[in-house]
Parts: C-alpha cells; sequence; structure tokens
C-alpha cells in the first residue's frame, strides 16, 4: 500500500517548524502505523536526509511513550488504541495523513513529532504516591478491600500517563491524567492518609506547568488509549473541595 | 508558560466550581422567573402577572438581598468564565493544523465549544433586558383597589414591536445552547457526578435547557401574535 504523509518538521525547541509531505510505498496492511515511519525514516537516511524523530518504546500499548496526532486525533482514528497499536490497514491505499505532535505549551517540542510530556512526571512528583516504610511485600489481602473499589481503582491506575488526553484536549487540561492518578489511590485506604494534600499539590502543580481548564468537553476519554472515565475527573473535584474543607492548604 | 503557585479557589479546579455554583444558582432563578413569566399565557388581562409582580416588590429588603446575590453571582460568572476560556487558549498558543473528534463517550459539542460566545451574547443581552422591563416605563393600574405597576402592560407593548419579540427569542437559542452544556457540566465540576448519575444529568440539562429556554422563546412570539393590547 502506498500512502502520502504531511509530517511536521521542527529542527529543536525554539526553532520554526512546518509540515514536508513524504511518500512511503511497500506498505504492509498489518504494518503498526510507527513501523511505517521506520520504513519513512530508513527510506530517509539512504537519502542522505534526516530522519523524523518520533517517541517510542515498547510498542505494544503499555508504556505510554509513543504519541502522534494523527489526522487531527491523538493516536489516530481508533478508539482505545495506541499509535504503536494503530495498524496501516485502517488508513486506505493512496490516503494522504497528517501527522503532528501532541500540541500543548505545556508540552514544549524537542524534535519533529518528540515532545517533552516531564510536565506529567512533575505532577506525580507533587503528591501521587502514598508515604510508606519500605521492607518485605505486605500480605495481599491484609486490608479488606470490595471487589468494585478495587475494579474502579484499577480502571484509573490503567493510566500509561501518554498525554493523549492533553493533546485531544481543546483546552489542553491535564484534568484526566491528574484525576486519574488522584483516583486510584483516593479510592484505596492506603491512599486516604494523605488526600488533602495530594490533591492540592496535584493540582497546584497542573495549573504551575500551564494546562488549561477542563471544560468538561469529554474529547480526553474519547482520546484515551486506555478508555479512562472523565468520572474521574468528578471524583478530582470531590477530592479538591473535601480538601477545600477539611485538609491543609499547601 | 510560568506563573506562581495558585491555590484554593484559583485553581483551574476551584475556577469551574466557582462557575458551577454560579451557573447553577442562575439556573434556579431562570426557572423561577419564567414560572413567573408565564402568567402572560393567563387570559385575565394581566392581572394574574400584576399582582405576582406586586407581591415580590412587596418583599422590600428580600427582594434586593436576591437582586443583589443574582448581580454579584452574574459578574462573578462572567469574569471567571472569561478568565478559564484566556487560559484555555494561552494553554496552546500553536493550533492543530487537522483537529477531529474520535466522537464515542465524547459529549464535545457546537455548544460545548462556544460556551464563551453564547455566554457573552447573554451576558449583552441581559443588561438591555433589564433595561427594558425593569428600568422600563412606570404604568400603573388598580387591582383590588391597591395601585401597582402595570408590568403586564408594558410586556405587551414591548413584544408587540417585532424586532423585540424576535430579537428577544433568537436570543433564547443562544441561553439553550449555553444552558445545554452548561448544565449538566456544572454538575460534573462540582463533583457531583458517578457512574450512575451521569446519563441521568446529561439528559436533566438537556430536558431544563429545552424546557427553559423554551419557555422564554414561545413567551414573546405568543404575545406578539395572540395577545391584544390592554
Amino acid at each position: 500500500m502506498k500512502y502520502h504523509l504531511r509530517i511536521w518538521r521542527q529542527a529543536g525547541p525554539d526553532k520554526p517548524g512546518r509540515f514536508e509531505d513524504y511518500t512511503v510505498d511497500n506498505i504492509e496492511p498489518d504494518m503498526s502505523f510507527l513501523e511505517m515511519l521506520d520504513i519513512l525514516n530508513e527510506q530517509l537516511i539512504k537519502e542522505g536526509k534526516e530522519p523524523i524523530a518520533f517517541d517510542s518504546d515498547c510498542r505494544e500499548g503499555i508504556c505510554g511513550m509513543c504519541g502522534l496526532v494523527i489526522n487531527g486525533m491523538a493516536h489516530g482514528p481508533r478508539r482505545l488504541t495506541t499509535t504503536c497499536e494503530l495498524r496501516m490497514r485502517h488508513f486506505p491505499d493512496g490516503a494522504t495523513i497528517t501527522v503532528e505532535p501532541f500540541r500543548a505549551e505545556a508540552f514544549p517540542i524537542i524534535k519533529d513529532l518528540v515532545v517533552d510530556r516531564s510536565a506529567l512526571d512533575r505532577i506525580i512528583a507533587a503528591g501521587g504516591y502514598i508515604s510508606v516504610n519500605t521492607g518485605s511485600a505486605p500480605d495481599a489481602n491484609a486490608i479488606p478491600i470490595p471487589k468494585h473499589i478495587a475494579e474502579e481503582a484499577m480502571d484509573a491506575a490503567a493510566c500509561i500517563g501518554c498525554g493523549a488526553c492533553v493533546a485531544a484536549c481543546p483546552n489542553a487540561s491535564a484534568a484526566l491524567f491528574t484525576a486519574a492518578k488522584i483516583s486510584h489511590l483516593a479510592l484505596l485506604p492506603q491512599g486516604h492518609p494523605e488526600r488533602e494534600r495530594r490533591v492540592q499539590r496535584m493540582v497546584a502543580q497542573m495549573d504551575l506547568e500551564g494546562f488549561g481548564n477542563c471544560s468538561n468537553h469529554g474529547e480526553c476519554e474519547a482520546a484515551c488509549p486506555k478508555g479512562i472515565s472523565i468520572l474521574n475527573i468528578a471524583r478530582m473535584r470531590r477530592e479538591f473541595l473535601r480538601a477545600q474543607v477539611r485538609g491543609p492548604v499547601v | 508558560m510560568r506563573m506562581e503557585k495558585p491555590k484554593g479557589w484559583n485553581t483551574t479546579v476551584g475556577k469551574k466550581v466557582i462557575m458551577g455554583l454560579t451557573g447553577l444558582f442562575l439556573v434556579l432563578y431562570l426557572i423561577v422567573h419564567l414560572a413567573g413569566n408565564l402568567t402572560v399565557f393567563i387570559p385575565d388581562g394581566g392581572r394574574t402577572m400584576n399582582l405576582y409582580s406586586h407581591t415580590l416588590h412587596k418583599t422590600g429588603p428580600l427582594l434586593w438581598i436576591i437582586r443583589i446575590l443574582l448581580l454579584l453571582g452574574f459578574i462573578y460568572h462572567i469574569i471567571t468564565g472569561i478568565q478559564v476560556t484566556l487560559r484555555n487558549r494561552r494553554a496552546r498558543s500553536e493550533r492543530y493544523a487537522m483537529y477531529a473528534s474520535k466522537g464515542g463517550p465524547s459529549k464535545m459539542s457546537p455548544a460545548s465549544r462556544w460556551m464563551i460566545i453564547t455566554g457573552l451574547l447573554i451576558a449583552v443581552f441581559v443588561p438591555i433586558h433589564v433595561n427594558m422591563f425593569s428600568l422600563g416605563p412606570y404604568y400603573e393600574t388598580v387591582i383590588n383597589g391597591e395601585p401597582m405597576r402595570d408590568i403586564y402592560r408594558l410586556v405587551v407593548e414591548r413584544f408587540k414591536e417585532p424586532e423585540v419579540a424576535f430579537g428577544y427569542a433568537a436570543f433564547m437559542l443562544f441561553l439553550c445552547a449555553h444552558l445545554i452544556h452548561g448544565i449538566w457540566s456544572a454538575f460534573q465540576s462540582l463533583g457531583a457526578n458517578n457512574r450512575r448519575l451521569m446519563p441521568f444529568l446529561y439528559s436533566l440539562g438537556t430536558v431544563l435547557s429545552i424546557l427553559i429556554a423554551g419557555g422564554f422563546f414561545v413567551l414573546p412570539i405568543y404575545t406578539y401574535f395572540f395577545i391584544p393590547l390592554p
């Protein structure tokens, strides 16, 4: 199969960027989107040109490293799919595909399609953990947790931190990411002692990074490769209100 | 974009709580306002409407407290809404060349995307509206031997002017769009949402928007065509 690609090229963080057109041929339908880009890069290297920089690691949809905006959609047109799991059979032969980086002030472009998502790491560092003394692992069922609570916490914990929620949000808000991280801890007893401090610090850090407001469009949930619900954002707001009433203001 | 560490109500989460609270308060007022206005449909030459208005004005200080709260809520809602929108623009200065929705669970719609536009249109409409009616000409009538303001006459007179009746109705379409996203979104912003509530709140938001805006929409048009000048 043959594709025409319109890809964002940018030499560095403060350099001007622009779209460049490429054509790739002999693409197998079962190839992933990233494998297609690998082939394009080999082609570019043979031609003595600069290959296109893009992020990837596990290439099996669990690490959260890959992430491109393909035809205007974070991780491409398929729901519940990361860019690395997206197959070329989902694009008709001869199609023109537009590829852009995740765009947000909080995600500065490093090069081409690679963006710096360490803002998300700083949100975690601000409070997305529980403070415990390390030692041997506790017994599995030492703390009884109802099945449905465990499931809900697990659904929130499925977040791989890829940043597609930010990329898809019309406001470039990181509310879904932050809410997922707050939720999976707030639902479990281990997360309760630090819950007020956690939500206040993580929300403050999220704002400091320059992400937008959540306007409840729900585009984040539609783009999330793990299908994390915006109901977690409602929970984050409950946690926030609770902290405003009871917790320390930090 | 570096800025000072935000706290409490100045955070993005806090500001949306303010939007939700003030928004729901204004919706509550709209319902009461509409209930009062619907008395125009009672074919008694405005007796019920004038009595209702007169009773409201007799509450004196209470009415003023509500008016001040409404004004504060209205202004706070607008200012916070503008702040929220400006921040959102700053959060993505370089726009996408192509932007599309994956659909699915997304609640994005023209209504949700154009909240600032419909909101500002309503912000323009409200002062004109208050100036036209509450601060408009003072006609007097006597009901049950008591002199009172003939607000009914003013309303019918104004709505007999086609540009007023149809202009008013047109603005109610913007109100409808604003409420369709605003009502359910307010509950979500206040954290008052979960798996069971979600479908209910979303339907409630849509139904209430259509009922409220629909009521205010029908009123001037019905008056224009069917209610005789007193």
